[in-house]
């Protein structure tokens, strides 16, 4: 098991794997994401810690590690969710915008 | 085999625009990517929450709360998948049941509090979505 583990190193590259994924929504995610995965390294070098210092034994280090990793998949899953939000919200903007500049214009209403 | 072609591609043009004028008046005036905000997933996640954070391995009752906690669970994931585009949330709680069938095998205490900080954190995830379906993202 690797102890020269460097959680800010590690965080940041953690966040730019994220923000290749997303990188349209990656402004509106970018705060919730950094702190997400920040709890998630912080976790994995507590986990090294306590390994190292006897107080988990391999087979909890390799469990508690596991649990990271489903960690990690489920703030994807959610910074996904979020980027969704984030794009509808934007496409019903603008949907608003074009309501607004031809209302009027046809007899009946093309985006009521 | 002779390929027939029934429309060129005007006609197929003046069909979608008709079908596009058609169809798009008998729409909402939005579009939706993702689900709405679920007052009962919500709840669920909270209470779920709750119990994880007063979860005590050396609780006599550890076992019994343990098995309400799966059960919270269960009931969690089938209101989720019962929701359209709420793929975010079912695979968020995917992944919590995948971290509560890993936690029923912990056995020091040590282990069992990073255990119940990461399923904690998930949890808080699913309220935090929840709610950024009511209030929007910004």
């Amino acid at each position: 098991m690797n102890l020269n583990f460097d959680v800010k190193s590690v965080t940041s590259d953690m966040v730019n794997a994220v923000k290749g994924v997303l990188t349209k929504q990656w402004p509106e995610v970018k705060d919730y994401a950094g702190e997400e995965m920040s709890k998630i390294t912080g976790r994995v070098e507590l986990i090294l810690k306590k390994y190292t210092a006897g107080d988990i034994n391999e087979d909890e280090a390799k469990l508690l590690l596991q649990m990271q990793k489903n960690a990690a998949a489920g703030t994807l899953a959610i910074l996904e969710g979020i980027s969704r939000l984030t794009a509808e919200q934007s496409v019903n903007a603008a949907l608003g915008v074009l309501r607004k500049a031809i209302e009027g214009i046809l007899p009946f209403d093309l985006i009521s | 085999m002779r390929n027939i072609q029934f429309y060129s591609a005007r006609q197929r043009g003046i069909i979608f625009l008709i079908a596009f004028i058609l169809v798009i008046p008998t729409t909402t005036c939005t579009v939706k990517f993702l689900s709405d905000y679920d007052q009962l997933t919500d709840q669920l996640a909270q209470d779920l929450y709750k119990s994880l954070a007063k979860l005590e391995i050396e609780d006599p009752n550890y076992e019994v709360e343990l098995k309400e906690i799966g059960a919270k669970i269960k009931v969690l994931k089938v209101r989720a998948e019962s929701i359209a585009k709420n793929e975010p949330t079912i695979k968020a709680v995917i992944e919590l049941e995948k971290n509560f069938n890993l936690l029923v095998t912990v056995e020091s205490e040590s282990a069992f509090q990073l255990a119940i900080e990461t399923m904690l954190q998930q949890a808080k995830q699913i309220m935090d979505l929840e709610i950024k379906k009511k209030r929007g993202v910004k």
